[in-house]
C-alpha cells in the first residue's frame, strides 16, 4: 500500500504487526490459556566447596530423564555464587534431585587462598593513643542467619504480552527489575517484579537470589518456571553474619572522663589487609578526645556488635575505676545530648538503678544482678534512604497510595497510611496502600536499617501534602472561587464565600468524569543524618549451681523522636528484643542444620517494660525518626548484669549456662 | 535437601494390624506422632499410621496406670489421673519440650519405641516401676526394653505401677524451647530410691551405685549429697552441641542432689 501524500509523522502510519496477534502463534493469552499448570520446578547444582575448579561436567544422562525439561551448564548462565555450576528445570523437585544424582562432575582441588600472617598482627594497642588507665578487651560475636520463615524463592511467567512477569519475596524489586534486565539481556521495560508480603528480612532478601535462575528458565522454555530453595540450601549458601571478633582499646582518667578509643574489627575469613575506619558515628554517644578504628578491606558487618563490643568495654571500665556504670555515662554523655540523658534517666528510675547491690541472693543458689548500655543509630544517610510515593484521589473520595517500600512485618504499610491520612487530612481507612509492583509503584531504591518508615514516610508526606492542595485547587475552581477561601473538615470541601460545600466522594465522582483525576508523585532524599537513641538495662538471675541464666526484667528507652505509632512500634521494639536475648544466650549457628538455631521461646521472654522519651521538635515527619533496630544496648546490658549477679564476664557469645558455670567453678 | 517419599500408607485399626503391616514389609516404617520421621531424606515403602489404633487412651486399674502407645505429651502434661501419682513427674517431664503445638503431636509410644537420648519422658519412666507392652515381644519392664536389640515392633501401651512413691524430675535448658543439656530424676518409697540421669547425651540410666548406697545407708539430706556426688562419678557423659561431658558431670550433682532433696 502506497502512502498519498508527503507525511512528516515517523511512527503512526507504520505497517507494525500487531501486538495483539499472539493467538495466531499459539501463545497462551486468554484467561484459560494463564491458569497456572505446569509450572516448572528449578534447582541450582552446586560444587562442594568454593575452591573446586570444575574440570569437565557430564549432564548427557540427567537430560535424559523423564520429566526434565532443561538443564543449563555453568557457559550457560551466569552464576549468582560461585558455587552454582548446573542450573535444573523440571516437572516436580523429585525429579530435580533425581537429575542431581545423575550429573557427574570432575574437580580439580585448588589449594586454598594463603593466610598472610604478618598483617593479622595489627597491634591496636600500639595504634591507639593512650591515657591514665588503660583497658584492653576482645568481644566475639557468633555468626547468625537471617532467619526468615519464607525461604528466598520466586516464581517467573511470561504474560499475555510476553512481558516476563516475577512474583519474588525480595526487599527491593526495583533492584531486581534492574538486575535481571542486566543479566538476562532484557528490556527493563518487558520485565516486571512484584512483591508479596515478605517473612523475615534482616538485609537476607536485598540480593538476587533465585529470580534470576526461575526467569532464565522461562525465557528458555517459554514456560512458567520456580525454584524455592530450602532451608538447608539458605544455611549453606544465604546469606549470613559472620562471627566478629572486636578488639576494643579504652582509655580513662582517673576522674571517669574517657580520653581514647580504638576498634578492630576481624572476621573468621582471612584479613590481609587493614583499613581505618570512621566509628566516629559510634563514639557520638560520649565525648571523647580521639577514636580510631580498623577493619579488613571487604569485611561487611553490623553496627550490633560493635555497639556490644564498646558498650561492653565501657562497662568494664568503670569497673576497673570502681564507679557505677551509669554514673560513668552520666559523666561521659556527648554534651547537649538531651534526649539520652532523657533516656538513661528514665531507664535507671524504671528499673530502680539506685537500689543495685552485686550478689544479690534471691533464692539458695540464685543470684540477681543488673546491668545497662546505650545505643545508638543513624538514619537518612547521605541520600543513600531514598523514596517516592505516589496517590491518586479515587471516585468514592478515598485515596490509593503507591508505594515501593516493602512491607517486612515491621508495620510499615500501616503508619505509612496514617501520615497519609494526616497530611490529606483525612482518617488512616480512607487510604488503600499498594506496595512494591514495578509496573505501579514509582521506582524505589529500597530502604534499609530500619529507615522505611523514616524516608518513604517522608516521601507520603510530601505527596500527600501535595494532594490536599490539588484537591483544594480543584474544589475552588468548582466553586469558581479562590484556594485561600476553601476549607477542608476530613469529609466536605466548603467554600467560604456563600458556605455552598461538596463531599470528597462528590468531588472524586466529578473529578473521575471530566477526566481530570487527581494523581500525584513526590519523592524524597536523606539530607540530614539522624539519630535515634537507646538506653537498655536488664535485671539477670544466675543459678549458680547450673550456670543458668534468667533474664528477669529489660527496661528499654528510646528516643525515637514522636511515636507514630505505639502499639506497632512495642511490638517491634518487643520482637526485636526477642532476637537480641538470642543472640546473647542462646543462638547455635550450624550450616547443617537449624535444628539448634534456638529463638527464645515465650517463657524465657522477660517482663518489658519500655519507654518513649519523646522529643518536642514536630519538624520533619512529624518529630519522628527511624525506629526497629535499637535494642542493640540489650546484649551488653544483659552481660554487664551477669557480671553483677556473679562477678563473671563473658566475652563470646552466646553466654551459654556452661560457660557461666565453668568461669564459676574456676574462680572459686 | 530432606524430602520424606512414601510409597503406600495404611491406617490399621488395631496395634495386632499395625504389628503385621509393619513386619510384612522391608521397608516399612511406623507414624506415631510424625515430629522426626521427615526431618531426615528416606524413602518408606510402607508408612503404618496409628491414628485410627484405637492407642489414645489413659486408663487406671486396680494396681497400675495404663497410658497407650498414642497418647500425646500434652495429655501428659493435663491429665489429671496423672497428676494425683508422683508428685505430677510425668507432667513435669514432658511440660518444657517445645511448645504446646508440638507436645499435642509427640506421642508416649513413638518417644519410648525410639529410645531418643534426648527424652526428658524416658528418664521420669524410668523412676517409676514401668512395663512397655509391645505387640510383637510382649510385656518387658522398661528396663528390659532399653536394654535389648532393637526390633521392629509396635508399643502397644505403657504400664505404671501404683505405689506411694515420691518423685521430682530436674533439667538444664539453655533456652526453654532447646533440648535439655542434662536431665535427672529421682523417687522414693521408703528406702527403695531410683535415680536415672539422661540426656547424657546417651537415654537416661540409672545410677546403680548411689542406689546401693542410699538402700544401705538410707535417704538423708547427707547421704543425698553423698549419693548426687557418687552419680556423678559412676555415669557416663559426653559432648555434642549442647555441652560438654565435663559440664554435664558438674551439673549432674547439682540435678541429683535438687531430685533426691524433694524426694526426702
Amino acid at each position: 500500500m502506497k502512502q498519498i501524500g508527503g507525511s512528516d509523522l515517523r511512527e503512526v502510519g507504520k505497517s507494525i504487526i500487531g501486538r495483539e496477534s499472539g493467538a495466531v502463534l499459539g501463545r497462551p493469552i486468554y484467561t484459560a490459556d494463564l491458569e497456572r499448570k505446569n509450572i516448572l520446578a528449578v534447582k541450582v547444582f552446586r560444587k562442594p566447596h568454593r575452591d573446586f575448579k570444575v574440570k569437565s561436567i557430564d549432564i548427557e544422562e540427567a537430560k535424559k530423564l523423564e520429566g526434565i525439561e532443561c538443564i543449563l551448564v555453568p557457559e550457560e548462565f551466569k552464576p549468582l555464587n560461585s558455587e552454582d555450576i548446573a542450573v535444573i528445570a523440571g516437572r516436580d523437585v523429585a525429579a530435580l534431585e533425581a537429575a542431581k544424582a545423575l550429573i557427574s562432575v570432575e574437580y580439580e582441588n585448588l589449594e586454598h587462598g594463603e593466610t598472610c600472617g604478618s598483617h593479622k598482627s595489627l597491634e591496636l594497642k600500639d595504634l591507639t593513643q593512650s591515657g591514665e588507665i588503660v583497658m584492653s578487651g576482645t568481644y566475639r560475636s557468633s555468626a547468625s542467619n537471617m532467619g526468615d520463615f519464607e525461604t528466598p524463592r520466586a516464581f517467573a511467567e511470561l504474560d499475555h504480552n510476553q512481558r516476563l512477569v516475577v512474583l519474588s519475596a525480595t526487599e527491593d524489586p526495583s533492584k531486581v527489575q534492574i538486575k535481571l534486565a542486566e543479566m538476562l539481556e532484557f528490556p527493563i521495560g518487558k520485565i516486571r517484579v512484584k512483591s508479596p508480603k515478605i517473612s523475615g528480612g534482616y538485609g537476607g532478601k536485598q540480593d538476587l537470589k533465585a529470580e534470576y535462575y526461575s526467569s532464565l528458565m522461562t525465557l528458555k522454555t517459554g514456560k512458567a518456571a520456580a525454584l524455592k530453595y530450602s532451608v538447608s540450601e539458605m544455611l549453606a549458601f544465604g546469606k549470613q553474619r559472620e562471627a566478629l571478633s572486636v578488639d576494643v582499646h579504652l582509655s580513662v582518667s582517673e576522674d571517669g572522663k574517657l580520653e581514647h578509643l580504638g576498634i578492630k574489627v576481624d572476621g573468621e575469613s582471612t584479613a590481609c589487609d587493614y583499613h581505618e575506619f570512621d566509628i566516629s558515628e559510634l563514639a557520638e554517644l560520649y565525648d571523647i578526645k580521639s577514636c580510631i578504628g580498623y577493619k579488613p578491606s571487604g569485611l561487611e558487618f553490623g553496627i550490633n556488635e560493635i555497639i556490644f563490643a564498646l558498650e561492653s568495654a565501657v562497662n568494664d571500665i568503670s569497673a576497673e575505676i570502681n564507679m557505677d556504670p551509669l554514673e560513668l555515662r552520666r559523666l561521659n554523655l556527648k554534651s547537649g545530648n538531651t534526649e539520652l540523658e532523657t533516656c538513661l534517666e528514665k531507664g535507671s528510675e524504671l528499673m530502680d538503678w539506685r537500689c543495685r547491690t552485686s550478689r544479690k541472693e534471691v533464692r539458695p543458689g540464685v543470684l540477681r544482678g543488673l546491668g545497662m548500655a546505650l545505643a545508638k543509630q543513624d538514619t537518612g544517610l547521605d541520600l543513600e534512604d531514598r523514596a517516592s510515593a505516589t496517590i491518586k484521589l479515587i471516585e468514592d473520595g478515598s485515596f490509593t497510595l503507591l508505594i515501593q517500600t516493602k512491607y517486612l512485618g515491621g508495620g510499615s504499610e500501616t503508619i505509612l497510611a496514617q501520615i497519609c491520612a494526616e497530611a490529606i487530612g483525612v482518617e488512616t481507612e480512607n487510604i488503600t496502600v499498594i506496595s512494591s509492583d514495578t509496573d505501579l509503584t514509582p521506582f524505589g531504591t529500597g530502604t534499609f536499617a530500619g529507615s522505611t518508615m523514616y524516608a518513604a514516610g517522608n516521601a507520603v508526606k510530601a505527596a500527600a501534602e501535595q494532594m490536599r492542595r490539588k484537591m483544594i485547587g480543584r474544589a475552588a475552581k468548582y466553586f469558581e472561587t479562590t484556594p485561600e477561601q476553601i476549607e477542608f473538615n476530613g469529609a466536605e470541601l466548603i467554600s467560604l464565600d456563600n458556605s455552598d460545600k461538596i463531599t470528597l466522594a462528590q468531588l472524586g465522582k466529578h473529578l473521575v468524569f471530566t477526566l481530570d483525576q487527581l494523581f500525584v508523585c513526590e519523592s524524597y532524599a536523606g539530607e540530614k543524618k539522624d539519630s535515634s537513641h537507646a538506653a537498655g538495662f536488664a535485671e539477670v538471675e544466675v543459678d549458680i549451681f547450673t550456670g543458668k541464666i534468667d533474664v528477669t526484667r529489660v527496661a528499654a528507652t528510646f528516643d525515637l523522636g514522636t511515636v507514630l505509632n505505639p502499639r506497632i512500634y512495642r511490638s517491634q521494639l518487643e520482637g526485636a528484643l526477642g532476637r537480641a536475648l538470642g543472640r546473647t544466650l542462646y543462638d547455635r549457628f550450624s550450616k547443617d542444620t537449624r535444628m539448634d538455631y534456638r529463638l527464645p521461646n515465650l517463657v524465657d521472654m522477660p517482663e518489658i517494660l519500655v519507654e518513649f522519651a519523646q522529643s518536642k521538635d514536630y519538624s520533619g515527619l512529624y518529630g519522628a525518626k527511624s525506629y526497629a533496630m535499637e535494642v542493640e544496648a540489650i546484649p551488653a546490658a544483659i552481660r554487664e548484669a551477669i557480671y553483677n549477679a556473679v562477678g563473671i564476664r563473658v566475652n563470646d557469645f552466646p553466654i551459654t549456662p556452661e560457660k557461666i558455670y565453668m568461669e564459676i567453678k574456676n574462680s572459686i | 535437601m530432606a524430602i520424606m517419599t512414601i510409597g503406600e500408607y495404611a491406617k490399621p485399626k488395631s496395634a495386632q494390624e499395625a504389628y503385621e503391616l509393619l513386619t510384612s514389609k522391608k521397608n516399612s516404617a511406623l507414624i506415631g506422632g510424625g515430629t522426626y520421621l521427615h526431618l531426615s531424606p528416606r524413602n518408606i515403602g510402607l508408612a503404618v499410621d496409628l491414628v485410627d489404633a484405637g492407642l489414645d487412651y489413659i486408663k487406671e486399674t486396680d494396681d497400675a496406670i495404663e497410658i497407650g502407645a498414642m497418647t500425646n505429651f500434652r495429655e501428659i502434661e493435663t491429665n489429671e489421673l496423672l497428676s494425683k501419682h508422683f508428685n505430677n513427674l510425668l507432667s513435669r517431664s514432658v511440660e518444657n519440650i517445645l511448645g504446646v503445638q508440638f507436645r499435642t503431636m509427640a506421642t508416649v509410644g513413638a518417644t519410648v519405641n525410639a529410645r531418643y537420648g534426648f527424652s526428658d519422658f524416658i528418664t521420669a519412666l524410668r523412676v517409676l516401676d514401668t512395663k512397655v507392652v509391645l505387640v510383637g515381644a510382649g510385656e518387658l519392664s522398661l528396663d528390659e526394653f532399653m536394654a535389648a536389640k532393637r526390633e521392629k515392633d509396635v508399643v502397644e501401651k505403657i504400664v505404671i505401677k501404683k505405689e506411694n512413691r515420691k518423685a521430682s524430675f530436674q533439667m538444664v535448658r539453655n533456652s526453654m524451647g532447646d533440648y535439655a543439656i542434662l536431665n535427672a530424676a529421682a523417687s522414693a518409697n521408703g528406702d527403695d530410691v531410683k535415680i536415672a540421669v539422661g540426656a547424657r547425651p546417651g537415654a537416661a540410666v540409672y545410677a546403680s551405685k548411689a542406689m546401693e548406697y542410699l538402700k544401705a545407708n538410707g535417704l538423708s539430706e547427707e547421704s543425698a549429697v553423698k549419693a548426687a556426688e557418687m552419680a556423678a562419678d559412676e555415669l557416663t557423659f559426653g559432648t555434642n552441641t549442647l555441652g560438654s561431658a565435663e559440664y554435664r558431670r558438674y551439673v549432674s550433682y547439682a540435678l541429683v542432689k535438687s531430685a533426691l532433696m524433694e524426694v526426702l
